[in-house]
This record gives C-alpha cells, sequence and structure tokens, in this order.
C-alpha cells in the first residue's frame, strides 16, 4: 500500500491513492483528506467513496468552527484521535463518567490536560449531532502533520456503525505519517521545481541580456519573458536617461493604461505624447527610496507628505522593503495611486508590482509589472450559523457556491523573490551597458581628439617643412645671384680688369645679379603679404590689349634670342582687374612660357569665356606654350607655394618655385580663376585665367 | 709654404658666378683655375693628375653619369672612392648653407672641407686650398 502511495511524487495523487487505499483497507464507505487553510477553514482535497454510501464532499470548503481552535489543538496534541461514534455511543475511549467533553475545553486547557485524559473523552453531542446529519454512524480521524504543523486530517466515514480496531488505528496511523513523509517531499520537490524554475528563467534572461542585440531589442525581449514568467498581463521598464542629451527609455509589454486619458476626458500632455507613468511621484518616490519602510526617514522635497501619506496608505499597500520591491495589491485603493487609477479603468489590470532597479547607490530606474484582477469561487459545505434554516441547507448538503469578483491577485513571495532577481540582473546588466556606452563614448572622444592631435601635429609638421624647405630655396636662390654681385664688385674693387671692356662687363654682370636678387626678394615678400591677408587689389577697367602688348614687348629681346615667337591674339578689349597685379601675373606666366620653352612658339589669348555658371561675363586670357609640359599628377600642386614639379627642373631653371602660387592667389583676389593644363611631359603647357568682363 | 703654382678645377654651371670665382682666384692666389660642368671631363682632369684639387659646385642640372643625373656630391663620392682617384682633395662650394644641409652634403660627398656661398673671404679660401693640397701631398 504504501509502495503505491510512493510511487508518485505528486500530492494529488499521492492523497488520492491513500484515500482509496485506506478505503479499502477498512472497508468503509467514504476516506477525504481535508486539508486547513491558514485561517483554520479547509476543503476536501482527496476523496474516496464506495458507489453512492455516503455524498461526496470533494472540493467543498468548511468554515474554521467546523472544527474549532481547541478541537484542533486537541489533534495537534494527541496526535492520533479517534471517534468512533454511534447513535447509541457504544464506543467512546471514555470510561470517565464525569470528564468533560472536548466542545467544553478552551485551548488552554487542551494543553494543560493529560494526553490520557484527552484520548479518553465523551464525544461532543453536538459532533454526533454533526456527524449523524452527514449520514456519518461512525468515524475515524487522524492528523496529518507538515513539520509541526497540523496540515489536514485524514478521516474514514463509514454509513453504518463500525467497529475499528486497535490495528486499524495502527494501520491508519501508519498511513497518515506515510501521508506527512510524502508531505514533505512534495514541499521540496515543488520547492525544487520552483527554484528551477526561477534559474531556468534567470539563465534564460541573462542568455537575453548578453545576446548581440540592440540594448533596446534585448530589453523588450527580457520584459516580455519576464511578464509571462511571472504571470503578469503587462509589465514596463523603465530606464533614467543617463544625461541630458540621451532620452529616457520606456519599454512596455502586455496590458496597458492608457495615460492620456486623465478623469474622463482624454487629454494629452502638453508636448501631445502620453505621459509616462513612472512619472508620477508614488513611482519617483520608490526610485528614490531603495529600502523605503515605515521606519526610513525618507529624504526628499515632499517628504512629509510621503511619510503621512506613506503610514496611512501600509494597510492597502504590502511593503516588502527587504525585497526592495513594492507592491500595491489593489491600485484602486492606493492613495498615491488615485490620479492615475482612472487610466487604468479600461484594463483589467488592479495590482501592481514595482520594483526600483539599481546599481550600488544608483538609480537606474524602474520595473513595474501589472496582474489582472481575478474572480474567485468558493464552493462551501454550508455556512455555520446557528439558525436552523442554515442548519437545514448543511443538512441537506447544498453547496453554497461563493463568487467573489474583481479580487486583488495574490503575488506569492517566491513570485516576488523571481522578480527581485531578475532585476538585480537587469540592474546589472543596464550598469554594464551604461558603463560600457560610457566607456565607447570615451574612447570615441579620446580617438577623436588623438586623430585631431594627429591632423594638427601633421600640419604643423607638414607647415614647418615647407617653411624650412622656403627657407632652404630662398636662402640657395638668394645666395647664387648674391655669390656673383659680390665676385664682381670684388674684381672691381680690386681692380682685375684688364681693359675697359671688361670693366663695363663685370659692372653689368654685377648688376644684374643684383636685379635678380631684387626679384627674387620680391616674390618672397608677395607670397609673404598674400598669406598674411595684407595683400590688397585696386579693381578698374583695365584696357587689355595695351597691356598685353607691353607684355610682348618685355619679352621680345628674349624671345628673339631663344627663337621662340610670341604671339597675341585680343578678341576682347577690356577687363575688370587690378591693372599692376595682372601685369604681374602676366610676366610670371610669360616668363615660365620662355623659361620652360626650348622650342616651338608662345601664344596669348584674351576672349570672351564659354559660358560659365555665374552671372555676368567674364574674359578668359591664356598663355600656351610647346614647352616641356607637365606631369598631369603635379598639376594642382605647383599653385602650392614652395613647390616645384621636380628637383631637377629646380636644377635646370632656378627659381625659388613661388610664381604660379602668387599668379593663383593674386588671381582669386581679383575675383577670377585660373587653371593649369598641359597633355604631360614634352607636351606643352596651357594656363587660363579667367576674370570679370565688368563689374 | 713655397708659393707653388696650383691647378685647380672649378666646378660649376653658372658660367658667369664661375668665372667671376677663377679669376679672383688666379688673381689672389697665383694659381691657375680650368671651369667645367661636365662629368667626363671632371673624372678625366681628375685621372691624369692635370689637376691638384677640386672646387666642386654640389647644384648641376643636367649632369649625367652612368645613366643618372648626379649633384656634385655624388660626383665627389665617386671620385673619392675610385682607387685611381681616392687622394684628390675635394672641396664642396654651395648656395646650400644651412648646417643641416652642410653636413648632410659632407656624409654624402666624403669631400674634404665645405664653403658656403657667397665667399666672401678669398684669402681663407685660398689658405684651405693651399692646406688641403699639401695635407694630401704628404
Amino acid at each position: 500500500m504504501t509502495n503505491r502511495i510512493r510511487q508518485s511524487l505528486e500530492l494529488e495523487t499521492i492523497l488520492t491513492t491513500t484515500a482509496a487505499e485506506l478505503r479499502s483497507f477498512l472497508e468503509t464507505d467514504r476516506v477525504k483528506v481535508y486539508r486547513f487553510e491558514p485561517d483554520g477553514s479547509g476543503e476536501v482535497i482527496a476523496e474516496s467513496i464506495d458507489g453512492q454510501r455516503l455524498p461526496s464532499l470533494l472540493g467543498l470548503h468548511f468554515p474554521a468552527s467546523d472544527i474549532p481552535p481547541h478541537s484542533r489543538e486537541m489533534f495537534i496534541k494527541a496526535k492520533t484521535r479517534v471517534i468512533v461514534s454511534v447513535p447509541a455511543q457504544q464506543i467512546t475511549l471514555n470510561n470517565q463518567g464525569n470528564v468533560a467533553t472536548t466542545g467544553d475545553l478552551t485551548v488552554e486547557e487542551v494543553q494543560q490536560t493529560k494526553i490520557e485524559d484527552i484520548l479518553q473523552r465523551p464525544v461532543d453531542p453536538c459532533h454526533v449531532e454533526y456527524l449523524t446529519n452527514m449520514g456519518v454512524q461512525s468515524s475515524l480521524v487522524v492528523p496529518i502533520f507538515h513539520g509541526e504543523k497540523l496540515w489536514g486530517l485524514l478521516a474514514g466515514h463509514h454509513a453504518t456503525p463500525k467497529t475499528f480496531t486497535d490495528e486499524d488505528l495502527l494501520m491508519v496511523q501508519l498511513l497518515a505519517d506515510q501521508v506527512s513523509v510524502a508531505l514533505d517531499q512534495s514541499h521540496l520537490l515543488s520547492e525544487a521545481r520552483a527554484k528551477t524554475r526561477q534559474e531556468t528563467l534567470i539563465n534564460q534572461i541573462s542568455t537575453l541580456l548578453h545576446t548581440p542585440q540592440q540594448v533596446g531589442q534585448i530589453l523588450e525581449n527580457v520584459l516580455k519573458t519576464l511578464v509571462k514568467a511571472s504571470g503578469c498581463s503587462g509589465g514596463r521598464l523603465y530606464i533614467h536617461s543617463t544625461d541630458p542629451t540621451t532620452a529616457t527609455q520606456i519599454y512596455t509589454y502586455g496590458d496597458q493604461p492608457q495615460l492620456f486619458l486623465w478623469g474622463t476626458q482624454p487629454q494629452k500632455s502638453a508636448t501631445g505624447e502620453a505621459l509616462l507613468l513612472e512619472a508620477e511621484t508614488f513611482w519617483q518616490q520608490l526610485m528614490r527610496q531603495p529600502n523605503l519602510s515605515p521606519n526610513t526617514n525618507p529624504v526628499g522635497p515632499h517628504d512629509e507628505d510621503w511619510q503621512s501619506l506613506r503610514t496611512e496608505q501600509l494597510s492597502v499597500s504590502a511593503q516588502l522593503s527587504n525585497l526592495n520591491c513594492h507592491i500595491v495589491p489593489d491600485l484602486y485603493q492606493e492613495p498615491f495611486l488615485t490620479a492615475v487609477a482612472p487610466t487604468f479603468r479600461n484594463t483589467r489590470i488592479r495590482s501592481i508590482l514595482v520594483m526600483p532597479l539599481w546599481y550600488g547607490k544608483q538609480a537606474l530606474g524602474c520595473l513595474t509589472l501589472f496582474r489582472d484582477e481575478i474572480d474567485t469561487e468558493i464552493l462551501w459545505a454550508g455556512r455555520l450559523d446557528p439558525d436552523d434554516r442554515n442548519r437545514r441547507v448543511r443538512q441537506s448538503f447544498e453547496a453554497w457556491r461563493e463568487l467573489k469578483l474583481r479580487q486583488s491577485p495574490q503575488w506569492h513571495p517566491a513570485e516576488i523573490e523571481l522578480v527581485q532577481a531578475v532585476g538585480s540582473h537587469l540592474g546589472m546588466a543596464l550598469m554594464q551597458n551604461r558603463l560600457y556606452q560610457w566607456e565607447r563614448e570615451n574612447r570615441l572622444l579620446v580617438e577623436m581628439r588623438n586623430r585631431e592631435l594627429d591632423t594638427a601635429r601633421n600640419i604643423a609638421e607638414e607647415a614647418n617643412r615647407m617653411k624650412s624647405d622656403f627657407l632652404s630655396s630662398t636662402s640657395h636662390e638668394l645666395r647664387t645671384p648674391l655669390a656673383s654681385t659680390l665676385n664682381y664688385l670684388k674684381l672691381l674693387k680690386e681692380g682685375f680688369y684688364d681693359n675697359e671692356e671688361e670693366l663695363k662687363e663685370y659692372i653689368g654682370v654685377a648688376y644684374q645679379s643684383a636685379e635678380n636678387l631684387v626679384a627674387i626678394i620680391n616674390d618672397v615678400l608677395d607670397i609673404a603679404k598674400i598669406e598674411a591677408g595684407r595683400m590688397s587689389v585696386q579693381m578698374n577697367q583695365v584696357d587689355l590689349r595695351p597691356l598685353l602688348s607691353e607684355q610682348i614687348r618685355m619679352f621680345h629681346v628674349e624671345s628673339r634670342h631663344k627663337g621662340i615667337p610670341l604671339i597675341l591674339e585680343c578678341e576682347v578689349e577690356q577687363v575688370y582687374a587690378d591693372q599692376g597685379k595682372l601685369k604681374q601675373i602676366l610676366t610670371n606666366l610669360l616668363s615660365n612660357a620662355l623659361k620652360f620653352t626650348p622650342i616651338g612658339e608662345i601664344r596669348i589669348t584674351a576672349k570672351k569665356a564659354a559660358a560659365m555658371s555665374d552671372s555676368g561675363e567674364w574674359v578668359e586670357i591664356a598663355v600656351t606654350d610647346t614647352g616641356i609640359g607637365i606631369d598631369p599628377n603635379q598639376r594642382e600642386l605647383l599653385f602650392e607655394p614652395f613647390v616645384q614639379a621636380d628637383g631637377s627642373i629646380k636644377r635646370r631653371y632656378g627659381g625659388t618655385g613661388l610664381g604660379l602660387a602668387i599668379c593663383k592667389r593674386l588671381v582669386e583676389l581679383m575675383g577670377g580663376r585660373i587653371f593649369l593644363e598641359s597633355e604631360g611631359l614634352g607636351r606643352g603647357t596651357n594656363v587660363r585665367l579667367q576674370l570679370p568682363f565688368d563689374n | 709654404m713655397s708659393k707653388n703654382r696650383l691647378k685647380i678645377l672649378l666646378v660649376d654651371d653658372d658660367y658667369l658666378l664661375a668665372k667671376g670665382t677663377a679669376k679672383l682666384i688666379e688673381r689672389l692666389g697665383g694659381h691657375q683655375v680650368a671651369i667645367t660642368d661636365k662629368p667626363d671631363e671632371i673624372f678625366q682632369q681628375c685621372q691624369s693628375r692635370a689637376v691638384d684639387i677640386v672646387l666642386m659646385d654640389v647644384n648641376l642640372p643636367e649632369a649625367v653619369w652612368d645613366g643618372k643625373e648626379v649633384s656634385g656630391a655624388d660626383l665627389s663620392k665617386i671620385i673619392k672612392n675610385h682607387p685611381d682617384m681616392a687622394d684628390m682633395p675635394i672641396i664642396l662650394i654651395s648656395a646650400y648653407a644651412m648646417v643641416s644641409e652642410r653636413q648632410k652634403l659632407m656624409e654624402i660627398s666624403l669631400a674634404d672641407d665645405f664653403w658656403p656661398k657667397p665667399i666672401s673671404d678669398y684669402e681663407a679660401l685660398l689658405g684651405a686650398i693651399e692646406s688641403q693640397v699639401e695635407k694630401h701631398l704628404n
């Protein structure tokens, strides 16, 4: 029998099996297992009946007074209690005629009475009556203990008077002990199962928290999982913004209050967005005070109000300060939620659990879970009421159906513990994420700074290099004509000339060298002035034809000497420019063209520019040669100061490498632009400058 | 030292500048100066011992040796590394006057001395020329 009982660890199966086995053993009409509720009422949770010999009591509740405190105390003390009751009361364990019935004793008296006296006591007449009314002529009851607590009763009833032997009693007692053991095991099992479920869920959530997804997606999934696992109808995860630049985050799942509904009128906030539940004082206070309890002195601006309300509401709100959770069993009863309660009207949400998320002393946000109201139904096996009518009802075994609607759902400690565990994981994950973000932002910032510093350093180094190149080139270019000047002046000074002709030659060379020096110095000063932004232009209508003719004349001697003809094609009469600067540019360009053209011709053209995107008319002046040309890769570089196509050009042709740079800057100062084109090395160069036709 | 008339080879591409320099050396030092900017001629003069010393300009556009463009510093190095010419005294003369350029050029060229352009103290230059020749004779 016990083997069959033990086959299952499921309590329901155990109890049902126990009832069936016991009834079969005792050959009695009905065996029931009666379980006490904490309030002393009880329910028949397992039953075995022989046919229709006695009515079924399964699932029926009995009020606490059915088995009053002193009776329960007697079960505890006596461990075994046998009532063999027949109309004649022929078998009682009592043989002392003057002892009070159990009904006459108080709990204290039971505790003080000797065990022998308790075991030998006449049955209360009312109990006899009660049993008789139930159609029971014979009853055998033993208590079932869970630990030290009276958990329930194992009762055997028979419709006719029946005698139970000592052996029967012993067996029943053994079975009750078995049930106690089974209860312990079952309790352990369900505890283990709950723990496993909790661990599984926490693992699941931990895994979710560390999946390589967007944080928002992860938190949404975690919330969803938690709401489902904790038997809630909805939930919200609110996360503070870390700094003014990031927005507060809110994730929701399942049923939600309609937050824009205030009072009875739909109303939105000024920004047109639904207000956050978490902006309410209730949530804000919870987030501000991690371990709020009546004894804590709260801190904050509205603390006195909070404190007084807090004290008031204690009767309504369950405080779980040690778990860092706050539970509102019934949101319509919570004074602090008066303002938001209407927004829940369209939902079945009745109970709220708020868990502020903390990491150390830092508030990260809060987790809010909703539970729907529930309807409860209890089938009462009559009500204890001295009224005769009720007695008749009880006698008829008509079940009293008690239907309670819109009840606050329960939050079991294990569920709260689960939320708490998940909450602490969430807190850690959020903090980790936050730290990671900070770290990443800092790293990006540092990288950006480093890049900026690198760039700045490169620019500075480049500028420095260019400056020192410039100094070096300039120094070199100045020293050569200076050496000539000095040489010839010294020859003149020492009188190292043989005739007048030689004298003139020496003076000529010294003079020319000094002039070269001046030209170079002027270039250097020009570019320095332009770079410093101190160069200004005087714009006027300039007659172009005479200006170009003058340029041609200037280079006439050199042109004839090298055998390179200078050809002028002028189609426009005027240009809007600074005459002096325009001359300087053209001199530069023509000088370059002559310098770099060993064979062929040099052509200067002036015409109206082809359609330009800008309004107004433009003049294009071009200097085209058949000279050494330019490597296309180096074209743009040549407009930079201190840069020459390559070192050999410089060695071969001299110059500071400032000419084109000066030209470009002067053209731009006059509101124009300049282009340098070449089909490649040895294929000539074409420089075009575009200037406005008029102002 | 005895006032020996030295045969000096002045290497410079700027003919007018070289001519003035040569004239001053000849008149002030009583030496004989030849001017060239052709690598062939430089090597030939050195190898045949037609000259006692070379005054080498660094900037020599269009100077090509062994199919490559060469500077005066490169030519100096070739001479100094050649068994027949290694003892030829060479003084670099250059308009590159900055200290860093000067050091670099001396390292490349293996030359014996460096004089920046413009030369203002010809007496000192003549002293340097004569002492280099004497040093290489011993």
